[in-house]
């Protein structure tokens, strides 16, 4: 009876001993600010991709809210991590995370959303993965400025009422949203920076939404309709929204051979969602500046094992200031 | 191998058994599901709590950034809205937005805009600073250098205005204005008092002692709703500075409390909320002594109910027990009541019929004991008869012989009386006197036998002469007196015999004149009437086993003698035994 016993216990420690054998993966945690946001979600697949199974990663849906980040921020905090990948729902409050990870030495890679440059500064072991969204406002700016062939004075033949300015409406992000702003307000500049002149017809908050573009398009369309010259959408999403509304009401024409004849206005997106490859290749959307989301996670990927391995050789993106990835913009047009 | 009594379960009684059994099984099983049910209700309730605590937070988060995001609104609405004015032109529609905005919000004090050098454009209040003390201003450098971002400030002395407005919040951001067609920067002030966050720090919710803080990113207290929390050694400001975010349970000032600390969209503020948990402390203390007191009174029942039901099992055996106590030492009325369980009542059904059956074996024996003693006493009797029959006739032979007709008619009439006695209608037992009048006319035919060389005397107390006596008992010894002590040439044998009571016995004493016998010859008569199987005196054996079978052990046969003088037999019968013959020859009879 007490040699069964033994056996048993000796048997079990021995599948213990061997189970914990091969060495522990590192474990990342990967928190999303909202995984219905497309291209968010586009990113995470990437990364998902990229995973060479040499950690453990989880991936955590904040689900657009700051305070459901923070409780899974302080649940890993107190579990223990080796890593966080951080793509914050609120940039002012990630700070927390920063001075939080000074505390536990818990590195962290914020993404997409940058954080006040002193959060970033104030632990050396913060980094960002991003893009510029000035960047991404100008090259929207060139895309429309290239698809009118550069002709600030008739404006390609776009120029419905000949004035010579390009009448527009802005589908803006957020109010008050760094990247809403800053896309706005550098895509005007930009066109402005080319030769044209500009007039803002309308700028409409539809928070990087879909559905809200579409319903914001019915008032648009009631109240400028006959005016507008080119649609600047913040995000592709917005500019699907848009492209959806004018097609369900019928702004647009026949298709032949998949293209639509005719077109009501340009449309322009940044993000480049394959919808909206989609749409730019029927010819409902004019084009996308392609948020290399891709890229980003293949930066965040490398950065990690950077991080985690201390392999310099691995990351292939470069550091600026020991700190910052900015992924470049692409463009896509149907031209 | 040795036992060792303590893991014994022989030592106890049943009662001991099965109430210890049961004590420790219950109190063990009990307390272990009283501890769960406990724990379990703890746990939940305390994570009740915390939930609770947490989701209580999040509402006070709602509120502050739905105030903020008001005020963020009011911000990016003026914003909007200035650019539709020119500031050399318009100042006067641009003062009345501000003013509309200002009253829109009642904890916002004033409205002000000023230009990249910290020059007024447009203000709701009248200002009293220097442009070049504005520039120098917290929120306007802040503004100014991180353009992008509302800053929300930490209160403070606001001393820019001429009328003293007391601490303020400050919220400022880079603005843009138009100013002679010219798209301009400058800073947009917006000053708030403490109305707003007081009147959304509803603390009720928080419990008696609940409170909450708001500090900003450089850990400066921006509100507290509790003034003794206020300050920068209190308790509470060093756990939120401390932990940063998230929760922990801790005492202040001895109140349990659960912190929840978020983060205020739009803001670098994080709000602590305080949860006193003390109510729910006390209920689980409560839980607590209601699962002790369910333990103790559970354990009470069961130890008394187990009590009652071992005394039902051990009852009936104690009861049989004393039976069986009882039955061993003789009593026989030791049949046990038929009580209790199933297998205890078969078990004294059993004693009980045990019992039957051993007084009827009992009873059994004892009445073939009887039959064979008067089977045997009846045969030991009718030995005498012929030998002494025998002598008796040929000594009337020669009588007659001799022509002695008196002698004759004498011996005659002795020995009609000796056989009347002997018969005595079939009686086992006669009164002494009987048995006297037995023996004297034995004498008389023996006298006349021995030609009278011998006197004899018969005495007898007369307490006693009623008394019955088993008969025939005295003969024999008379008759060894007559055969060893006569002296055939000596006149002057006697013989005596006499029946007194002594010490509780009724003593029959036949002493004889004579030569007397000696000690070791009166030790081997002992010896022979003891041992049945050895040869001897027929008659002396004859009564002694008789008186032995009769009377018992008590009762025995004395032998004296002095030599060359007397020899004594005596037959000592305990008195009382004579009664009991008396009443039982009375029944028999």
């Amino acid at each position: 009876m007490k040699n069964t016993i033994i056996i048993i216990i000796s048997i079990l420690l021995l599948v213990f001993i061997f189970s914990g054998c091969g060495p522990e993966k590192k474990k990342v945690a990967v928190l999303i600010y909202d995984m219905e946001d497309p291209f968010i979600k586009g990113v995470s697949e990437y990364l998902k991709a990229f995973d060479q199974k040499s950690y453990d990663i989880t991936y955590y849906d904040s689900q657009k809210s700051q305070i459901v980040q923070n409780k899974i921020a302080e649940k890993l905090y107190k579990e223990g991590v080796d890593l966080l990948v951080i793509n914050p729902v609120e940039r002012l409050s990630s700070y927390i995370f920063v001075k939080k990870s000074l505390q536990e030495e818990i590195p962290i890679i914020f993404f997409n959303r940058e954080p006040l440059k002193e959060d970033l500064e104030y632990f050396e072991d913060v980094y960002y993965v991003g893009t510029d969204a000035r960047e991404s406002g100008m090259m929207q700016a060139k895309l429309i400025s290239e698809g009118l062939g550069n002709d600030t004075e008739n404006l390609g033949g776009f120029d419905k009422n000949g004035d010579h300015i390009i009448q527009c409406v802005i589908l803006k992000g957020e109010q008050g949203h760094q990247d809403a702003e800053e896309r706005t307000k550098s895509v005007i500049e930009g066109l402005k920076g080319e030769g044209f002149k500009v007039e803002v017809l309308h700028t409409k908050v539809a928070n990087w939404n879909e559905t809200k573009a579409y319903r914001a398009m019915h008032e648009i369309m009631s109240e400028f309709g006959e005016d507008i010259e080119l649609l600047i959408s913040n995000n592709d999403a917005m500019a699907i929204g848009a492209s959806k509304y004018l097609m369900d009401n019928g702004y647009f024409g026949m298709e032949v051979d998949g293209v639509v004849t005719d077109i009501p206005f340009r449309i322009v997106g940044i993000d480049g969602l394959e919808e909206a490859k989609l749409l730019t290749k029927k010819g409902y959307m004019y084009g996308t500046i392609i948020n290399d989301g891709k890229s980003m996670a293949e930066a965040i990927m490398q950065l990690s094992e950077y991080i985690l391995e201390n392999d310099e050789e691995k990351l292939q993106y470069e550091l600026v200031d020991n700190k910052y990835i900015l992924i470049s913009y692409k463009y896509h047009s149907n031209e | 191998m040795k036992h060792t009594k303590g893991f014994s379960m022989n030592h106890f009684t049943i009662m001991q058994t099965i109430i210890a059994t049961i004590t420790v099984v219950l109190a063990v099983s009990v307390t272990i599901s009283a501890l769960s049910v406990y724990y379990i209700s703890t746990r939940t309730s305390k994570d009740l709590v915390y939930d609770q605590a947490s989701e209580i937070n999040k509402q006070i988060v709602f509120n502050y950034e739905n105030y903020t995001n008001r005020v963020e609104g009011i911000a990016n609405l003026l914003q909007k809205k200035a650019l539709d004015y020119d500031m050399m032109m318009d100042k006067e529609q641009v003062l009345d937005l501000f003013s509309t905005l200002e009253n829109l919000e009642d904890s916002i004090v004033s409205v002000v805009l000023f230009d990249n050098s910290g020059q007024v454009i447009v203000s709701t209040q009248n200002i009293e600073k220097q442009f070049s003390l504005i520039a120098l201003q917290e929120w306007y450098k802040t503004a100014i250098f991180d353009a992008k971002i509302i800053h929300f400030s930490s209160p403070k002395m606001q001393e820019i205005y001429e009328v003293n407005m007391g601490e303020v919040i400050s919220v400022s951001k880079a603005f843009e204005y138009q100013e002679g067609n010219i798209i301009k920067s400058g800073v947009l002030l917006i000053d708030m008092n403490f109305e707003g966050l007081d009147s959304l720090s509803n603390v009720s919710n928080l419990g008696e002692k609940g409170h909450i803080l708001i500090l900003d990113d450089k850990d400066q207290i921006v509100y507290s709703s509790d003034v003794s929390q206020y300050g920068y050694n209190s308790k509470s400001y060093n756990t939120v500075k401390a932990l940063i975010f998230g929760s922990e349970s801790l005492t202040i000032n001895g109140t349990q409390v659960v912190v929840n600390i978020n983060t205020i969209g739009s803001t670098r503020w994080r709000i602590a909320t305080f949860q006193d948990i003390n109510a729910f402390e006390k209920g689980t203390t409560n839980a607590l002594y209601t699962a002790a007191s369910v333990i103790v009174i559970t354990m009470l029942i069961t130890i008394l109910v187990a009590y009652f039901v071992a005394m039902q099992i051990t009852n009936p055996l104690k009861k049989l027990n004393k039976a069986i106590v009882r039955f061993h030492h003789g009593n026989d009325d030791s049949k046990v009541e038929i009580e209790g369980q199933k297998e205890i009542t078969t078990v004294i059904t059993g004693f009980n019929g045990m019992i039957d059956r051993i007084h009827a074996l009992m009873d059994e024996v004892i009445k073939e004991q009887e039959s064979k003693r008067k089977t045997e006493i009846r045969a030991l009797q009718n030995q005498i008869n012929p030998h002494f029959l025998y002598n008796t006739l040929d000594c009337m032979i020669w009588l007659a012989e001799e022509n002695r007709n008196k002698d004759l008619v004498d011996t005659v009439g002795a020995l009609s009386t000796y056989f009347r006695v002997s018969l005595s209608k079939g009686k086992q037992f006669i009164p002494i006197f009987e048995e006297l009048q037995h023996i004297e006319s034995y004498l008389l035919i023996q006298r006349m036998r021995y030609n009278d060389r011998f006197i004899y005397k018969i005495e007898c107390n007369q307490e006693i002469a009623e008394l019955r006596i088993m008969k025939l008992i005295l003969q024999p010894l008379v008759e060894n007196a007559i055969y060893h002590g006569i002296d055939k040439d000596d006149q002057k044998s006697w013989i005596s015999i006499h029946v007194f009571e002594e010490d509780g016995y009724v003593i029959l004493k036949v002493t004889n004149s004579g030569y007397g016998i000696t000690q070791e010859k009166i030790e081997e008569i002992h010896h022979v009437m003891e041992d049945g199987n050895k040869k001897g005196s027929i008659g002396m054996k004859n009564v002694y086993r008789r008186i032995k079978l009769f009377y018992g052990e008590k009762a025995y046969i004395q032998i004296a003698s002095e030599l060359d003088e007397t020899t004594t037999v005596s037959i000592c019968i305990p008195r009382d035994k004579l009664k009991v013959q008396i009443l039982e020859q009375g029944d028999k009879t």
